[in-house]
């Protein structure tokens, strides 16, 4: 709800963009047909979470099918970024949240006094791919090594006619343009992926390490886009630009094939112990729902996300499990 | 006798009901502005009497890489400055020209019509524009921009068109009701002596709107100071003194960071972005407060 306007208004956008690959359709290829017996009447409630913005897409799919099996609960998220997300949690403000990024020590320690003794519990829920996305005319697709990419990223190659990517598509005419580089300017998990991944492939390229926020010290070289849906909007009115957001994000832009993809696990959040009994008993079948397989299925079905193992789905199972409800008994 | 102070006693307690009521109305403006320079003042208070220490638990406060309070504010009073005088520089300009158009060569229909179009634009809502600057402007400058700067053009010289287009009407129409009231026997003077219109212009219009224009134009700048939508919409924020109003992420307006960080904000965040919104609440006095001044002049020389 405390969303900023830019934000809201490039999801309107976005949502008017994506529409022609219509979540509800996909949603009801995989009309769930939940028993009479599995439909639960007595749950009811406003639910409001808020956190990661590469979740949202498939968010909204578990919210749809969530509520065929509890009508009466309704899902408020607010998808305001990884960093947003844990804040609203630790404090208290959300019930639930999502993260790209799992919680720092500091955090977890924060949470302990909202969140029962064992603080926050953090499950993967969406494991998805990070996707290099661009803007150049008449070309959908590129291969840039992974040097190449983070050459760009931190502001070495600056042109789209460098040697170096010429070398790397010899069959593509690529334009004498200048490259750039559009980033998030919010505290995102998709940053921490990103820069863990660049730190990784050259420390000597990328000298600022794994961070959420881009780094100050050439934050000038590139231009600065809230959320997913800002970084995807700026993209597509630039010329020559070059993003990155999640695959299910991506839009008409173009695609860079990489060599081995980026993989990002994003987390659900919740508390170990809930007070509030509806609360305790929402968030327990929520996520229950949302590692089920049909749930996996939905978001591989909206997003590609990849759909969970059996072993982390069983520890995820367990972890739930785990979640207290009631007054707590010190 | 009855005439103690500003009020009018005697009226007030003879139940003129309507001197009560208009009474009444301009106290409630100053409380109104009372209640808000208090509020301002107690909500600033917890950041300006935080250590930096404290402040580093706001993440933003943080990647800005600030060493005080003041050393955050600074850039962003620049680019709030830098950005609506530019804006100043093309729309007073402009301004001039529409006001001269309608007031001296334009057909009287013609003339209607054009103060009638300008009366809208300035109903225009601001995030309107915002989104007008995105994506019409970016695009359309981006075509001759091209290699030279980052694309889209997101940059304060963007913006600061933007902010002009939306000053420009408010501008206009002062000028235009200054302009109106130019003495005929000026006019006359300056047609008698054989002056061209341009010369009639130059000799008795633009001396007699000087100082309405100097107004006119502060209160303009009043506005663009405090123009958050089209800010938080077009420009790519950064920190710097860049004079580079081509520079992509290297600047910021007050307005703009406030809202951009304000959902992301703790109790302490809030404070500090308070503490910003007091400099800015203090430059548009100053600037409003030297629009009166220069108005009041004029009328003394005139």
């Amino acid at each position: 709800m405390k969303n900023s306007v830019f934000t809201s208004l490039c999801f309107l956008c976005l949502v008017l963009v994506l529409s022609g690959c219509s979540v509800d359709n996909d949603v009801s290829q995989f009309k769930l047909n939940p028993n009479q017996s599995n439909i639960d009447l007595g749950l009811r409630g406003q639910m409001a979470g808020s956190g990661a913005t590469s979740q949202k897409n498939s968010i909204d799919a578990w919210k749809l099918g969530y509520n065929a099996y509890y009508p009466n609960i309704s899902v408020a998220y607010d998808p305001k970024g990884s960093g947003g997300g844990r804040k609203d949690i630790i404090s208290g403000a959300s019930i639930f949240a999502a993260s790209d990024k799992l919680l720092s020590d500091e955090e977890i320690k924060l949470s302990k006094s909202v969140c029962g003794s064992n603080g926050v519990i953090q499950i993967p829920t969406y494991i998805s791919k990070i996707e290099i996305i661009f803007n150049l005319d008449n070309i959908k697709s590129l291969s840039l090594d992974n040097k190449t990419i983070t050459a760009i990223f931190s502001g070495k190659i600056t042109n789209w006619s460098d040697s170096l990517i010429k070398l790397q598509n010899p069959q593509i005419n690529l334009p004498n343009k200048l490259i750039t580089v559009v980033r998030r300017s919010d505290d995102s998990g998709t940053n921490d992926t990103l820069t863990s991944f660049f730190s990784k492939t050259d420390e000597s390229l990328w000298q600022w390490g794994e961070t959420s926020s881009w780094p100050s010290s050439i934050a000038s070289l590139s231009q600065g886009a809230q959320g997913t849906a800002g970084v995807v909007i700026v993209s597509s009115l630039g010329d020559g630009t070059i993003s990155y957001a999640d695959s299910a994000q991506v839009g008409t832009l173009g695609v860079v094939a990489m060599d081995n993809p980026i993989m990002q696990i994003s987390y659900m959040l919740a508390c170990s112990h809930y007070n509030d009994i509806i609360a305790g008993q929402f968030v327990k079948s929520w996520l229950g729902y949302i590692i089920s397989k049909s749930g996996q299925e939905l978001s591989h079905n909206v997003s590609n996300s990849m759909v969970l193992n059996d072993s982390q789905t069983n520890q995820a199972k367990k972890d739930i499990d785990s979640i207290t409800i009631g007054k707590e008994n010190v | 006798m009855s005439k103690i102070g500003i009020f009018n006693w005697h009226r007030l307690f003879k139940t003129d009901k309507f001197y009560l009521l208009v009474c009444a109305s301009s106290l409630f403006v100053l409380i109104i502005l009372f209640a808000i320079t208090v509020f301002l003042l107690f909500s600033a208070m917890p950041a300006l009497e935080s250590s930096q220490t404290g402040l580093l638990g706001i993440s933003w406060y943080k990647s800005s890489e600030a060493n005080n309070i003041l050393d955050f504010c600074l850039p962003l009073v620049f680019s709030t400055i830098l950005s609506s005088l530019l804006a100043l520089v093309i729309a007073l300009p402009v301004s001039i020209g529409v006001a001269l158009f309608i007031t001296f060569y334009a057909p009287p229909k013609l003339a209607a019509i054009a103060s009638w179009v300008i009366d809208i634009l300035a109903s225009i809502p601001s995030i309107v524009y915002g989104l007008w600057g995105i994506f019409v402007l970016c695009p359309f400058l981006n075509v001759f921009t091209g290699n030279l700067i980052s694309s889209p053009p997101r940059v304060l010289f963007t913006l600061s068109i933007v902010l002009a287009v939306m000053i420009i009407p408010i501008i206009t129409s002062i000028i235009r009701d200054i302009y109106t009231g130019t003495p005929h026997l000026d006019i006359e003077a300056a047609y008698g002596l054989g002056a061209t219109k341009w010369e009639m212009i130059r000799l008795s219009v633009l001396p007699y709107g000087a100082q309405g224009a100097m107004s006119a134009a502060m209160l303009g700048l009043g506005r663009a100071l405090g123009e958050t939508m089209a800010v938080l919409i077009i420009l790519s924020p950064g920190r710097s003194y860049s004079f580079n109003i081509f520079g992509v992420s290297s600047h910021q307006t007050i307005a703009g960071n406030i809202a951009a960080q304000f959902p992301e904000a703790n109790s302490l965040g809030v404070s500090l972005l308070t503490v910003t919104g007091l400099v800015l609440f203090i430059i548009t006095f100053l600037v409003n407060w030297a629009a009166k001044k220069i108005a009041k002049s004029g009328v003394a020389n005139v």
